[in-house]
């Protein structure tokens, strides 16, 4: 009995240490780190832990060329997690790691939450300390790809409110202004109404004492 | 100090105390014969999709124009452009005078980086505009050498900008003593004003000859003699402005308010009057988030309505010869539409340059895929390159057009060169990149 335990005991260790990810093919690369498999062709597939510059964003081709290069056609390896991200493996290296290793993919924010964050981090802080990949970019080229795409969808100062309100304005300045000049004319005729009527008061006072 | 030394100092301080505060300003008002430069900034981004970059929609993938479900890529001459808005009127008339630019990489979707790296050719600020440049070389001494209406503003200190979309700032400062409704009602009459004219030309010659005047003393007087030197000129100006009548009123459709039509008049008014070398003019409204293709639409028939009002105006002034135009924007829109039948940012845009009987017109350079990525393309042969091509920046436009307004040699540019690595020969009337490489893109679904 203890005998048949102990054989049953080896064999659930041998199928566990045998179990592998299962491998799958990629059919197509979106961007750094999203990707379609062949398996399953109507689905985009993120890439876990990871994010990579968009592809239209600077290093984005690159970060898309280089997941590309990483398996080179050659079937990978994949675990999902809860979310039905992946982790892809060539040859046991994880291709997650190393796109932040090699400074083509920031490590995601929420990272801190996994059991691999320390790894990844880690490696992130090198890669920009020794400015490898998009940590080469100048200053104003170097966004994380969720402030890319926040910025996508920020609006321009609105130069048609402005403008309205400009001209508001500025019709109620040209209003205001037109009052007082109107104003001021009045009393420029009344003045000369005045001097005029004073000069004929002062020719008549005059004309009536020569009289 | 010793007493050598001493004399030696106070003779060169006096020197330089009698010195204009800039040679500039007292040089004499050029005889300017060379080109006007003017760029129209569309601001909040265009969609290049829509107008000069055109893309049908590839079946399978999300949407990218509307436009495509029933119209067609046109052609005009050797440019394409998309079935939407005016365009056809515009491709039709001005193909022959224009050269676009596509797949323009501004690498933000930023307003505010996209703008300030497609007008000035670097992402960071400080790099002054080619308008400011352009004048700075060519106007330095001219009274309003250099309008800036809005957009970007960056001059870097080589010259002072002009806000100059009304014609009644101009009116008043030529003609202080009149009433701004009634130029017949003066607030001071012409003796008196007279007098005071020749009151203050006396005080300024004792001014200018007094001997205990400190530095910035001198500098001021200097600078107030020259402004009052360049005012004259503006009489001219402000005379061409009282014979060119009644100016465009503000136009406005469902979401913008426009005095584009204005601002081209006075810009124009101002050069044929030898005031002014060159100028930006700003069309905003085009952030379409929101109800894309109506505002979008708007706003593109709008604009080309507007270009083909400065050329027909520009020959009407007898300019149009001597036009350059610069339509750009801060970068593009979505190939595809958002939640709210909007387009959002994306970075890949193009810019147009036009002008009268150009040898490089009706030409395209650059190039785009089906999704509206950047296709790189050889520098020299302008062939698409997919490997080892280069990408255009806006630095690469921005250096091409300061080559081709003969500025980039300059003794004011050279403080701001550009570290480009590969030149583009976008002014080359033989050579041009295809359009529609990718066959889906003609499919109609």
């Amino acid at each position: 009995m203890i005998f048949r335990y102990i054989v049953l005991l080896l064999l659930s260790i041998f199928l566990v240490a045998c179990t592998k990810a299962p491998a799958y093919k990629i059919k197509h690369v979106v961007d750094g780190d999203t990707l379609v498999l062949t398996e399953f062709p109507d689905v985009r597939y993120d890439l876990a832990y990871i994010d990579a510059p968009e592809r239209e964003q600077p290093y984005g081709r690159e970060a898309r060329a280089y997941l590309k290069q990483l398996f080179a056609d050659q079937q990978v390896d994949i675990v999902f997690n809860v979310n039905q991200e992946l982790e892809l493996f060539v040859d046991g290296q994880s291709i997650n790691y190393l796109m932040v290793k090699q400074g083509y993919a920031w490590a995601q924010l929420n990272i801190a939450d996994s059991i691999d964050s320390l790894s990844y981090t880690e490696a992130q802080k090198q890669a920009a300390n020794n400015g490898t990949g998009l940590w080469s970019l100048e200053h104003g080229l170097m966004i994380a790809p969720w402030q890319w795409r926040e910025q996508s969808t920020e609006r321009a100062p609105s130069m048609n409110s402005h403008d309205r309100l400009k001209r508001q304005r500025e019709l109620e300045r040209k209003k205001a202004l037109e009052q007082q000049y109107a104003r001021m004319e009045r009393q420029r005729e009344q003045r000369a109404r005045y001097e005029q009527s004073k000069k004929l008061n002062q020719q008549v006072s005059e004309k009536e004492l020569t009289k | 100090m010793n007493r050598r030394n001493f004399i030696k100092m106070t003779g060169l301080t006096s020197l330089a105390s009698v010195m204009p505060a800039s040679l500039n300003l007292h040089a004499a008002p050029v005889d300017f014969a060379g080109k006007y430069l003017v760029t129209l900034q569309l601001l909040g981004a265009w969609d290049v999709s829509s107008i000069c970059d055109p893309k049908m929609n590839v079946p399978g993938e999300d949407q990218i124009n509307h436009w495509a479900r029933d119209g067609e890529t046109q052609t005009a001459g050797n440019i394409q452009y998309a079935q939407f808005a005016n365009n056809a009127a515009f491709f039709d008339k001005y193909h022959q005078d224009m050269l676009v630019i596509n797949g323009i990489d501004a690498q933000t979707n930023s307003h505010n980086a996209g703008v300030t790296h497609n007008f000035s050719g670097r992402i960071s600020a400080g790099f002054p505009s080619l308008t400011s440049l352009y004048a700075a070389i060519h106007g330095a001494n001219l009274p309003i050498a250099y309008i800036n209406n809005g957009g970007y503003t960056e001059t870097a200190g080589v010259i002072r900008n002009t806000r100059l979309e009304h014609a009644g700032e101009i009116k008043n400062i030529v003609k202080p003593t009149s009433s701004r409704w009634n130029p017949n009602n003066k607030w001071i009459p012409d003796e008196d004003w007279a007098l005071i004219n020749q009151y203050r030309d006396k005080s300024m010659i004792e001014k200018i000859n007094s001997t205990n005047l400190s530095v910035r003393e001198r500098r001021a007087v200097s600078n107030y003699k020259s402004a009052l030197d360049s005012a004259s000129i503006l009489t001219d100006f402000s005379t061409a402005l009282d014979a060119a009548g009644d100016l465009h009123e503000d136009e406005s459709g469902t979401e913008y308010w426009s005095s584009l039509k204005r601002q081209m008049q006075l810009a124009m008014i101002s050069m044929k009057s030898g005031v002014t070398i060159s100028a930006d003019l700003h069309l905003g409204g085009f952030d379409t988030h929101q109800n894309h293709d109506v505002l979008q639409g708007e706003l593109l028939a709008h604009a080309t309505d507007a270009i083909d009002f400065f050329w027909e105006y520009a020959e009407e002034v007898g300019l149009a010869d001597r036009m350059v135009l610069v339509v750009n924007s801060d970068f593009s829109r979505t190939p595809y539409y958002n939640s709210t039948a909007g387009k959002d940012h994306w970075p890949v845009g193009s810019a147009i340059v036009m002008e009268r009987n150009a040898p490089w017109g009706n030409r395209v350079v650059g190039a785009t895929d089906e999704g509206q990525n950047v296709i790189p393309i050889d520098p020299v042969t302008l062939q698409p390159q997919a490997n080892g091509g280069s990408i255009i920046y806006p630095k690469h436009v921005m250096q091409s057009l300061r080559d081709y307004m003969g500025i980039s040699d300059h003794a004011i540019v050279s403080p701001f060169v550009f570290n480009n690595e590969e030149s583009f020969d976008f002014f080359s009337s033989t050579k041009s990149t295809p359009q529609s490489g990718d066959p889906r893109n003609s499919v109609r679904i």
